[in-house]
C-alpha cells in the first residue's frame, strides 16, 4: 500500500464527511490565520532584514546621564563630533534629528517632517537614492545653499515628476534644491519623527562647540570585526575623557550602542511577541478541537479499522492514513486561513500601527506550510496514535457499534481541559491589559482634554529668535481669543504627550558651573496658556505680558526643592553659559509629561512673551484654544486668523489635547483590543470545543442515562450528571488556566499599568467568563440527557 | 383472605403513530398482578411483551386504559413522580443487564439508593445485604467489566432488590446468558420468589416461563391464553 493509496482514500474518506472536514478546516483555518496574520508583522518588523546595505554592521548611539537616571538621552553636537572624531571601532558615524518646515508654494501652505542629517547619512547606511544623487559634503556646511533628498511617498504625493530633481522647493521662505528621492519605504526612525524630507544638519560652529543641548541622535556602520560591545567600552573611554575635561557638563555621562535593529523594534517586540503568543494558544484550542473531533469520527469507524486490520493493515499503516487524513485537513485549513490573514492583515497592522506585512515573501509562505503542518500534526496524532493502537475484535464482534472507551473519554476530557486551560490563560492576560488601559485612561493628566491645540512651524527666516517668536506669539493669541465661541487663547512652545519634550538642567544657586543631574521639562508659555489647558494655578499668579525673567513652576518642582515652604520669590537659574536667572511668580498643577503611564516629573515654564535666552527658542509653537463649539466648526476661523496674523504659515492639524491622549494610548489599546479579540476567540473555540465533547459524550451515554433514568433518577438528576461531568472537566483546565496565566502575566508585566500581575477582578473575571461559557457549552447536552426515554434500557443493544 | 393486588391493568392500549401509521402495541389488555406472585409473560417477538413490560414499570404510558399500583392510580402522573415511584416500588432486571460500567459493584447497587435520598449508612447495609443475598459482596470493588455474564446479572438483581420493592419487572433475564448462568440466574429469581418477592418476567423461552405460577401468553398486543403452573 503506497502512500498514495492513503491520499486517495484519505480524500474519499474526507469527502464522504464534508460537514466534518469544513468543520475541522475551518477551526485550523481560525487559528492558521490568525498565526499568519501576526506572524506576517513579526516577520516584516523583527525578522526581515533592514532596508540597508550590511544592516547587522548598522548600531544605534545614545547617551545615559545622571538627571535621566539611567533613561535614553540625546547627547549634544560637540559629544557626537568626538565620538566621531574618536572612535576606531566605529568606520562612520551620522548624526540624526527631526522638525518641520513650511512647504509654500501650494493652494495652502504645507507643513512636512524634515529629517536633519549628517552629509554622509547615505554612506553610513550604505543606500542609494532612488533618483538623483545624495548630499555633498559641501552642502553639509553652514550657510551653503540648501539641499534635500525627498522620500518616495513624498515625491508620490506631489506629482511623482522626475524633474522634480534638480528643481528647488521653498521650505520655510528658503529656496532648497531637491537632489534626489528615497527609494520606496525607506525611512529612518531611530528616535527622531518619520521624515518627508531629508536635509543635511549644516552644523554651525556655535551647535559644534555646545556640549549643553542635547539634542541629537546617531547611527553609525561598526569596522569590520568590531561588535557593538567593543564599540560601545571605546565610546565610553571618549565619554569618561570628555567628562574630565568637561566636567561642568558631563559628569557622569556614558554611551551606550546597541544592533539598530534591536532599537528599532524594541517598542514593537513586545507587543508582536505577546501576540505570536496569544495566537499560538489559539492555535493550540484549534488543534485540540479538531483532535477531539477526530476522536469522535474515529470511534465511529471502529469497523472500517477493525477490517483494515483484519485485512493485514499494521499499526503504522493506519497511523499513516490518520496522519494522511490530518495532514489534507490541515493544507486546507491553511489555504483558508492564508485567505483570513490577507484580509485581515492589514487592519490589524493599521491597528498597532506597524508596517504591513502581509505582502508574502519566502519567509511568511514557509511559516503558512509549516505552521499548517504542525498543526495538522499536532490535531492528528493523538488520535492516530489512539485509533491505530485499538484491539479490532469489539468492533468485528458488534459489527462497529462499539462506540468510544472509557480511556477515549478520558482523553476527550483531558483534551477539554487542556483547551480551557489556554482559554483561561488567554483571557486572564487580555484581562489584564484592558485593565491596564482602563487604568490609563483613568489617568488624571493634569490638563483638560477638551482643549484644541495647533501646531504651527515657524520658518527660522522669519522668526530666529525669541522675540519675534514673542510678537507673532502675541499678535495670534489676540487674534484668537476674537474669535465667536472661543473662551480664551494661548501659546506654547511644545505641548505635554507630544512627544517632543525638552528637558533643561538648573540651579538654584547663581555661579556654580552647572549640576547636570538636576533636570526638569521646561516649556515657555504665554499668559492665559494654563487657564485654556485647564491647569490649576495652586499659587501665585500667572504670567504676564511685560514678564522679564520670571517662572512659574510644577507642584512637583516645588516639593523637590521647597517642600512645606513659599517658593515664590526664590530663583531658578538655567543651567547654561549665561546662567539666565528666573524668579518664581507662581505654581502650578503637575501634567503627564511623555506618557500617561510614566509618573509625572518636576518641570518649570518661562514667559513666551520675554525674549529670555536665545538658546531655547523653538522651532515651532502650539496654539492652544478652549472654545464652546467643537473644533471642526473652528477650522476656517482658526485658518483665517492665521492668514491674518502670517500668510505664509500653513495650519496644522486642529485636534484636542483628548486626542493627544487618545494616541498616546494607542499602543496599550492596540494590545488590549487585539488580545482580547484573540481571547475571546480562543473562548468560542474552547466553547464549542466543550459543547462538542460534552454532546459526544452524551451521546455515548444513552443507554446509561437510560437505565439512571429507569431506575429512578429524576431529569434534574440526569441534568446535574451531565453539568457535573462537564464542569469537572472545566474546573480542571480553569484551575491548570490560573497557574498558566501567572506565567503569562509575568511575561506581560512590562505592559502593565496600574494592575498587578495577579489582579483578582482579572482572574476572577475570567473564571467567570470560562465558567458561564462552558456551563452553557455543557447545558444543551445536558438539557438532551436530562430527555432521555428511560425505555431506552429495556432495548436491546 | 386473598392476597393483596400489586398491578391492576384495565382495558390497556398503546398505540405507536409513525408518518400517520398507527401501529396497535397492545390491545384491552387485563392483567392483576398479586403480592408475591411470580408472573411470566410469554409470546413471540413484536407480541408486545417489551411494550407491556415498559408500561408495568411506568418507562411509558398507555393509550387508553387504567393502571393501579399498590392501589394508587399512576395515570396521569409528571415526570419526576413516576421517576420517584419506579425508584421506590420498581425493581428492574434487563436482559443486557445494564450496569454502568464507570462504576463498581458496590456503586451500582447503591446507583437507586442514591437517588432515593437514603443516608449513607443505610445504603452501605442495604447494598451489602443484597449483594449477600445474590452472592457478590466478594467482588463489591470490582467493576462490571471484571465480572462474567452471569456474574453481572446476579448485581444487576441485587440493584434490583436492594431498594425493596414492590415488584421486581425483568426483561429476559437470561437472554444473554449462556444455559448454565441462564439456569442460576433462574434460581436466584426462584428463590427471591421464595422468600416473598412479587416478579413479573418477560420472555420468549417457554423452559424459563414454566418456573412462574402464572404464564400470560400475548399475541400481537392481546392477552391470548394465561396458564397455571402444574403443582
Amino acid at each position: 500500500m503506497s502512500l498514495l493509496d492513503d491520499l486517495k482514500w484519505a480524500l474519499r474518506s474526507l469527502a464522504r464527511a464534508p460537514g466534518f472536514s469544513l468543520l475541522a478546516a475551518a477551526l485550523l483555518a481560525l487559528g492558521i490565520g490568525a498565526n499568519l496574520a501576526i506572524f506576517a508583522m513579526v516577520e516584516r518588523s523583527l525578522l526581515r532584514p533592514l532596508p540597508y546595505g550590511a544592516p547587522d554592521r548598522l548600531v544605534a548611539l545614545w547617551e545615559q546621564t545622571p538627571a535621566r537616571g539611567g533613561l535614553r538621552d540625546y547627547f549634544s553636537a560637540a559629544d557626537f563630533l568626538d565620538w566621531q572624531r574618536e572612535s576606531t571601532r566605529l568606520r562612520s558615524l551620522c548624526a540624526l534629528s527631526s522638525g518641520a518646515m513650511n512647504l509654500a508654494g501650494g493652494v495652502e501652505p504645507e507643513r512636512v517632517r524634515v529629517g536633519r542629517v549628517s552629509g554622509n547619512f547615505l554612506d553610513v547606511l550604505q543606500v542609494r537614492p532612488r533618483l538623483g544623487r545624495g548630499f555633498l559634503p559641501e552642502e553639509d556646511a553652514p550657510g551653503a545653499p540648501r539641499a534635500a533628498l525627498l522620500t518616495w511617498e513624498f515625491w508620490n504625493r506631489h506629482g511623482a515628476d522626475p524633474s522634480l530633481v534638480g528643481r528647488t522647493l521653498r521650505l520655510d521662505g528658503v529656496d532648497t534644491l531637491v537632489v534626489g528621492v528615497m527609494p520606496p519605504g525607506f525611512e529612518l526612525a531611530h528616535r527622531i519623527a518619520k521624515s518627508d524630507i531629508f536635509m543635511p544638519l549644516a552644523l554651525t560652529a556655535a551647535e559644534r562647540a555646545n556640549r549643553q543641548r542635547h539634542w541629537l541622535t546617531a547611527v553609525a556602520r561598526l569596522q569590520e570585526g568590531a561588535t557593538p560591545r567593543d564599540a560601545e567600552a571605546e565610546l565610553r573611554a571618549v565619554c569618561d575623557r570628555i567628562a574630565r575635561t568637561d566636567p561642568g557638563t558631563n559628569q557622569g555621562f556614558t554611551a551606550r550602542v546597541a544592533p539598530l535593529r534591536d532599537e528599532l523594534v524594541k517598542d514593537a517586540r513586545g507587543t508582536l511577541l505577546a501576540l505570536l503568543g496569544a495566537v499560538g494558544f489559539v492555535l493550540l484550542i484549534a488543534c485540540t478541537n479538531v483532535a477531539n473531533l477526530l476522536l469522535a469520527r474515529g470511534s465511529r469507524r471502529g469497523l472500517e479499522l477493525a477490517v483494515r486490520s483484519a485485512m493485514g493493515a499494521d499499526r503504522g499503516r493506519i497511523f499513516r492514513l490518520f496522519m494522511v487524513e490530518s495532514c489534507l485537513l490541515g493544507v486546507l485549513g491553511g489555504a483558508l486561513g492564508f485567505v483570513a490573514a490577507r484580509a485581515v492583515g492589514s487592519g490589524l497592522a493599521l491597528l498597532l500601527a506597524l508596517p504591513d506585512g502581509t505582502g508574502g515573501g519566502w519567509a511568511q509562505l514557509a511559516f503558512a506550510v509549516g505552521v499548517s503542518l504542525a498543526a495538522a500534526m499536532g490535531a492528528g496524532v493523538v488520535p492516530a496514535w489512539r485509533f491505530s493502537g485499538a484491539d479490532s475484535r469489539p468492533a468485528l464482534r458488534d459489527g462497529g457499534r462499539t462506540s468510544g472507551t472509557r480511556a477515549q473519554h478520558r482523553l476527550s476530557g483531558l483534551l477539554v481541559a487542556a483547551e480551557t486551560a489556554l482559554a483561561t490563560a488567554l483571557l486572564i492576560g487580555a484581562g489584564l491589559l484592558l485593565r491596564t488601559l482602563a487604568s490609563l485612561q483613568g489617568v488624571d493628566p493634569g490638563f483638560d482634554p477638551r482643549t484644541i491645540a495647533i501646531q504651527v512651524t515657524l520658518p527660522a527666516s522669519t522668526y530666529r529668535g525669541n522675540a519675534p517668536q514673542g510678537d507673532f506669539a502675541r499678535r495670534i493669541q489676540a487674534r484668537l481669543e476674537a474669535i465667536p465661541g472661543v473662551i480664551s487663547a494661548g501659546v506654547m512652545d511644545n505641548l505635554p504627550l507630544s512627544g517632543s519634550m525638552r528637558q533643561a538642567g538648573y540651579d538654584l544657586e547663581p555661579g556654580s558651573q552647572g549640576r547636570p543631574d538636576q533636570e526638569a521639562f521646561c516649556y515657555r508659555a504665554s499668559p492665559g496658556t494654563f487657564r485654556t489647558l485647564g491647569i490649576p494655578l495652586v499659587r501665585g499668579r500667572d504670567f504676564e505680558p511685560t514678564d522679564t525673567a520670571t517662572t512659574i513652576i510644577t507642584e512637583s518642582f516645588a516639593r523637590r526643592h521647597w517642600a512645606g515652604q513659599d517658593p515664590l520669590g526664590r530663583r531658578v537659574f538655567i543651567d547654561a553659559d549665561d546662567h539666565f536667572g528666573m524668579t518664581i511668580v507662581g505654581v502650578v498643577g503637575d501634567v503627564r509629561h511623555e506618557s500617561l503611564a510614566v509618573p509625572t516629573r518636576p518641570g518649570f515654564y518661562m514667559p513666551l512673551l520675554d525674549p529670555g535666552p536665545a538658546y531655547i527658542t523653538a522651532p515651532g509653537l502650539v496654539l492652544v484654544v478652549r472654545a464652546q463649539v467643537p473644533p471642526a466648526a473652528l477650522q476656517g476661523a482658526l485658518r483665517q486668523a492665521l492668514r491674518e496674523v502670517d500668510p505664509e504659515l500653513p495650519l496644522g492639524p486642529v485636534r484636542t489635547m483628548g486626542e493627544l491622549m487618545d494616541q498616546n494610548l494607542k499602543d496599550a489599546r492596540a494590545r488590549g483590543i487585539l488580545f482580547g479579540g484573540f481571547s475571546l476567540l480562543a473562548l468560542v473555540l474552547a466553547g464549542a470545543g466543550i459543547f462538542g465533547v460534552v454532546s459526544y459524550l452524551t451521546s455515548m451515554r444513552t443507554r446509561e442515562l437510560g437505565v439512571r433514568a429507569a431506575l429512578g433518577a429524576r431529569r434534574s438528576d440526569l441534568l446535574a450528571l451531565v453539568l457535573g461531568g462537564g464542569m469537572r472537566m472545566l474546573a480542571a483546565g480553569g484551575g491548570a488556566g490560573l497557574l498558566l496565566a501567572f506565567a503569562l502575566a509575568r511575561t506581560l508585566r512590562s505592559q502593565l499599568h496600574g494592575v498587578g500581575t495577579v489582579d483578582p477582578a482579572a482572574y476572577g473575571l475570567a473564571a467567570g467568563l470560562v465558567a458561564l461559557c462552558g456551563g452553557l457549552a455543557c447545558l444543551a447536552p445536558a438539557l438532551r440527557a436530562s430527555r432521555v426515554d428511560p425505555a431506552v434500557a429495556l432495548r436491546s443493544e | 383472605m386473598s392476597p393483596r393486588s400489586i398491578i391492576r391493568l384495565e382495558a390497556i392500549k398503546k398505540v405507536f403513530t409513525t408518518d400517520e401509521v398507527e401501529t396497535h402495541a397492545l390491545s384491552d389488555i387485563h392483567l392483576e398482578i398479586a403480592e408475591g406472585e411470580f408472573i411470566s409473560i410469554a409470546g413471540p417477538s413484536g407480541c408486545g411483551k417489551s411494550t407491556l413490560l415498559s408500561i408495568l414499570g411506568l418507562l411509558d404510558t398507555p393509550t387508553e386504559g387504567g393502571y393501579t399500583l399498590n392501589g394508587k392510580p399512576v395515570a396521569g402522573l409528571s415526570l419526576s413522580e413516576r421517576a420517584r415511584i419506579r425508584n421506590h416500588e420498581i425493581g428492574f432486571i434487563f436482559q443486557s443487564f445494564n450496569l454502568i460500567g464507570d462504576l463498581t459493584v458496590y456503586e451500582n447497587v447503591e446507583l437507586p439508593l442514591v437517588y432515593r435520598g437514603l443516608p449513607l449508612g443505610e445504603r452501605r447495609t442495604r447494598v451489602m445485604e443484597a449483594l449477600e443475598e445474590v452472592g457478590m459482596s466478594h467482588r463489591a470493588k470490582h467493576l462490571p467489566s471484571q465480572l462474567s455474564g452471569g456474574q453481572q446479572q446476579r448485581v444487576a438483581v441485587a440493584r434490583a432488590v436492594g431498594g425493596r420493592p414492590s415488584i421486581l419487572l425483568a426483561d429476559e433475564p437470561t437472554g444473554n446468558l449462556d444455559s448454565t448462568n441462564g439456569d442460576a440466574v433462574m434460581d436466584l429469581l426462584k428463590d427471591l420468589h421464595r422468600r416473598g418477592s412479587t416478579i413479573c418476567m418477560v420472555t420468549h423461552d417457554a423452559r424459563f416461563a414454566q418456573h412462574a405460577d402464572r404464564t400470560v401468553h400475548l399475541f400481537d398486543g392481546r392477552v391470548v391464553e394465561e396458564s397455571l403452573a402444574k403443582a
